[in-house]
């Protein structure tokens, strides 16, 4: 038996602080940064909370700042246009495979452009290997309504022999690393694969019913319309913040989000929002929260992107 | 004329469409036979690019660039298994995923049988380096996408590249890093690392799986009709060519680990 | 590939420790080269083109346990034109598939079998339907039909060492198939008012058009085949002498033994398959897949491939000898009447 007293009653002292002897091993650095992470794992909406207050986000952003792009288009060499979007660490490849088929009864001088995003279970430890889960459909949808309202590529332009033979460009984007914000990395990526897609010279043979491409002519650019689609996300957290471009840290943090769509001088192709956007940033002279409806700040917010984007990332290639 | 499944969870395109034919290519279908090696040495292998660390949402990740096959690979775990009973040692399950625009003919995005057997490959080649005994009851999952491919053989082969490195970057226990090379038997010449076109047109492909630190073997996977001293010579070609790969890949991830410190700092 | 018999650590390691003893122990008695019982019959599905049922270590007083296999080949025709949608290849296509009765796996779940028939079959069709293997008398008419030749195989137990049962079952059942004679036939339509082959006289106040093999505005409508001969079997399938038997050299290093059963299969971690083939003077490799959790070095696997390879030589000429003597039965049986 020790001599010392080991109670059997629930000890009364206060609580002690955490051991810390295991971490003894680390630099003081390297603690700090351990708890961090743990507070960030634990609690991460007060984490968000705390970095908002200081007018900054977890990843050293403003509360409107955008993360870098990099594009890089026609790296694969089995598909007909290829591009390849880094939004931060968002990364999106999206291949254009081009094949051809008997166009619709009420159609028939039109193609077919079918887009779709995978979400794959390599890009985020959300996701589980399986069929595509909801928020794979969903994006889906919403790229194919983007993509046909704008009119970037009118389905005319895709047709071989009216009524006989059409073009089906079917463009398949491939998330690799999700941390927020696939929607506006894959349209991006969408886009720029169209403008990098070139088609063999096809002629339908109407004696053997058969389209034959040629591999000796040239092979040719889409007619796309000179109005390309961008699109801009954000998210209201806590009903107070607007924050652009949000990461996958945020994302499930978020009150609501709203995401636009937007053509050359400024027309808006869609506009989606989800939540309430009336941001409570402001007190009037009672003390009361003023409501704010910043959807309008968005859109504004949307343009200015959507300019510097063109200019400098699309432009160049 | 491909069927295309309608599949409500995607957006889908018309019921049937074929990929396009090249009117060349009925007309002078027969290829002359390849007796030498176009622009590289029967034992060279095509430059190598590797990027560890690309995905950081995963515990590890590489990027594998071969000439025209690019693969990313991914490795979550280990984590906990579910719905599967007690295992005292760990489980590998590799995931294999072709893009629809990896191949010159579009894949449906449904998984198939070439899937599967490729995710069988590689796990033969990286079961026997993993410690699996460190972690019981989990799972090391390891996603692998292709994103372009230029033949079987090499896709598997960089497949396990990309996988050994990944599994590396995440800091899992390995008895070594398994590295692949491919060989193809051309008449009496083993041509290394073959692409589609130099694979089809030869007897028989052979994909070597081996972990030069222990000089052993973990797959040998051999298709097509060769004698047996052949099989032997195209085993040994592949073998050394390894050793040179292993020095590749232990250089990119110092250099990664490096860079990473770095950040750190 | 599942293991699908659990054992204790004790049952391993008595079972390896009887395998690495000198001379080497086996729970029924074998000694490690040999092998259990082969019974195989040829032509068991008459409806098939060719057929074949293959069982190792049957017993032969109650017929039960022992790992079973059946194969069966059928051909289609298909056609090879490029828009007609099917898959059809100038020169034919041979197409394999392995399943797997639930009866032979009953603890298995629905999703695991299914995992271990891809398995199986994929491991039968990168060896079977390699083009260095292909039957040369596929084609029916150059560029417009062929056949396609589909092996399909049944498991119906499995007491272990079911890939050497399953390539002899593949190997008997496309020595057995029998590929139906077809002859091709041309219809030539005449111009507007005739048709068909017998060219009626319709209203027509035209002298019919004479023919000319100059004229090339004659257009051929269809062009098909018939069987000349609806009772007879066929010519046999080009090239069956080529295809491989298989070896499954299951390996404790540094020994090794054949024809495992379920529990020896569950005690040894690492095995090697190999498929031969002795067609001509030279042995030659079809396949070769290495199988389990564990590592070898080169120069074993050099001594192992030279084994394996008198191993499988006396596989072969015993199947030969076999289908041979089926062969010959099957032709008495037929010259009774």
């Amino acid at each position: 038996m020790s001599s010392s007293t080991t109670s059997i009653l629930p000890s009364l002292s206060p609580p002690q602080p955490p051991q810390t002897q295991h971490l003894e091993h680390l630099s003081q650095e390297e603690q700090d940064k351990l708890k961090a992470s743990v507070f960030q794992r634990l609690h991460p909406k007060l984490y968000l909370e705390k970095y908002l207050e200081e007018e900054v986000r977890p990843d050293g952003r403003e509360l409107g700042g955008w993360r870098g792009v990099f594009l890089n288009v026609g790296s694969i060499s089995t598909a007909e246009g290829s591009a390849l979007v880094r939004m931060g660490d968002t990364t999106v490849v999206c291949g254009v495979k081009a094949e051809i088929a008997e166009p619709e009864l009420d159609r028939e001088g039109e193609g077919f452009l079918v887009p779709n995003l995978d979400l794959p279970a390599m890009c985020s430890p959300k996701f589980k290997p399986g069929p595509p889960s909801e928020e794979a459909q969903v994006l889906s949808e919403r790229l194919n309504q983007a993509l046909l309202t704008s009119n970037v590529l009118p389905l005319s332009s895709l047709c071989i022999e009216s009524g006989k033979a059409v073009w089906v460009l079917y463009m398949d984007a491939t998330c690799i690393n999700y941390d927020g914000n696939a929607f506006d990395a894959t349209l991006l990526a969408m886009v720029a694969a169209l403008r990098n897609t070139t088609l063999p010279q096809a002629k339908h043979d109407s004696e053997t019913h058969q389209t034959l491409c040629s591999r000796s002519k040239p092979r040719v650019p889409l007619q796309l319309a000179n109005s390309v689609p961008i699109a801009t996300s954000f998210g209201i957290f806590d009903s107070k913040y607007v924050l652009a471009d949000p990461t996958a840290f945020e994302e499930p943090l978020l009150d609501a989000s709203i995401s636009v769509v937007l053509g050359d001088g400024g027309e808006i192709i869609s506009l989606e929002q989800l939540g309430s956007v009336l941001v409570e940033d402001v007190q009037d002279g009672n003390g009361e929260w003023v409501k704010r409806d910043v959807l309008k700040e968005c859109i504004e917010a949307a343009r200015a992107r959507r300019d510097v984007l063109v200019k400098e990332v699309l432009n160049g290639k | 004329m491909a069927q295309n499944v309608f599949d409500r969870r995607r957006t889908n395109g018309p019921e049937e469409s074929t990929p396009f034919i090249y009117e060349e290519d009925i007309s002078n279908p027969v290829r002359p036979q390849e007796t030498c090696r176009k622009g590289r040495k029967p034992a060279d292998i095509r430059p190598i690019f590797l990027q560890p660390g690309l995905i950081n949402q995963a515990a590890g990740s590489a990027y594998i660039e071969m000439d025209r096959t690019k693969i990313a690979c991914a490795i979550y775990g280990p984590r906990q298994s579910k719905n599967v009973a007690f295992h005292e040692k760990g489980r590998l399950n590799v995931e294999v995923k072709f893009a629809p625009y990896s191949c010159l003919t579009r894949r449906a995005p449904m998984r198939d049988a070439e899937d599967r057997s490729v995710a069988m490959a590689l796990h033969q080649a990286l079961l026997a380096s993993v410690r699996l005994e460190s972690f019981p009851k989990a799972t090391i999952d390891i996603f692998i996408t292709v994103i372009e491919t230029d033949g079987m053989e090499g896709c598997v082969a960089a497949g396990s590249i990309a996988a050994s490195t990944a599994l590396a970057h995440a800091g899992i226990e390995v008895l070594g890093l398994v590295m692949s090379c491919s060989a193809a038997a051309m008449g009496s010449e083993v041509w290394l690392d073959p692409t589609d076109e130099e694979s089809r047109l030869s007897n028989g492909t052979l994909v070597l799986s081996c972990m030069p630190a222990l000089t052993t073997v973990t797959s040998v996977w051999q298709t097509g009709r060769m004698a047996p001293n052949q099989a032997l010579s195209c085993m040994v070609a592949s073998q050394n060519r390894c050793d040179d790969i292993h020095t590749i890949v232990a250089q990119a991830l110092l250099l990664d680990n490096s860079k990473s410190n770095q950040e750190n700092l | 590939m599942a293991s699908t018999t659990s054992l204790s650590k004790a049952e391993k390691s008595y079972i390896q420790a009887g395998l690495l003893a000198n001379p080497p122990t086996r729970g029924d008695g074998r000694s490690a080269q040999d092998f259990r019982t082969i019974s195989l019959q040829t032509s068991v599905a008459p409806l098939a083109n060719g057929s074949a049922r293959v069982s190792i270590g049957r017993d032969p007083h109650d017929g039960s346990g022992g790992t079973e296999v059946l194969a069966a080949t059928k051909l289609e025709v298909e056609s090879v034109d490029l828009g007609s949608g099917s898959g059809g290849v100038n020169g034919g296509r041979v197409m394999c598939s392995v399943t797997c009765s639930p009866a032979a796996y009953p603890h298995l779940s629905s999703a695991a079998l299914d995992d271990l028939q891809y398995d199986l079959t994929t491991i039968l069709n990168s060896t079977l339907t390699h083009p260095s293997l292909h039957p040369k008398n596929l084609t029916i008419l150059p560029g417009k039909k062929s056949w396609l030749l589909n092996l399909d195989l049944v498991v119906l137990v499995d007491s272990g060492n079911v890939f050497d049962a399953l390539f002899l079952a593949a190997r008997a059942a496309l020595w057995d198939t029998k590929v139906p004679r077809t002859r091709s036939v041309e219809y030539k339509a005449r111009k507007a008012g005739g048709g068909g082959e017998g060219g009626e006289k319709g209203d027509m106040e035209v002298d019919e058009e004479v023919v000319s093999g100059f004229d090339t505005r004659q257009i051929r409508h269809a062009t098909d085949f018939e069987l000349p001969d609806y009772w007879d079997e066929g010519e046999e399938l080009d090239g069956r002498d080529r295809w491989p038997v298989c070896v499954t050299l299951n390996l404790v290093p540094p020994a090794h033994f054949l024809d495992a059963t379920l529990e020896e299969e569950a005690a040894i971690p690492l095995r090697l398959l190999l498929m031969f083939s002795f067609d001509s003077d030279e042995p030659h490799i079809q396949g070769m897949r290495t199988m389990g959790n564990g590592e070898l070095t080169v120069p074993q696997l050099g001594e192992l491939l030279k084994e394996g390879e008198k191993y499988a030589r006396q596989i072969w000429q015993s199947l030969n000898a076999k289908l041979k003597e089926e062969e010959l039965g099957r032709i008495k049986e037929r010259n009774k009447f």
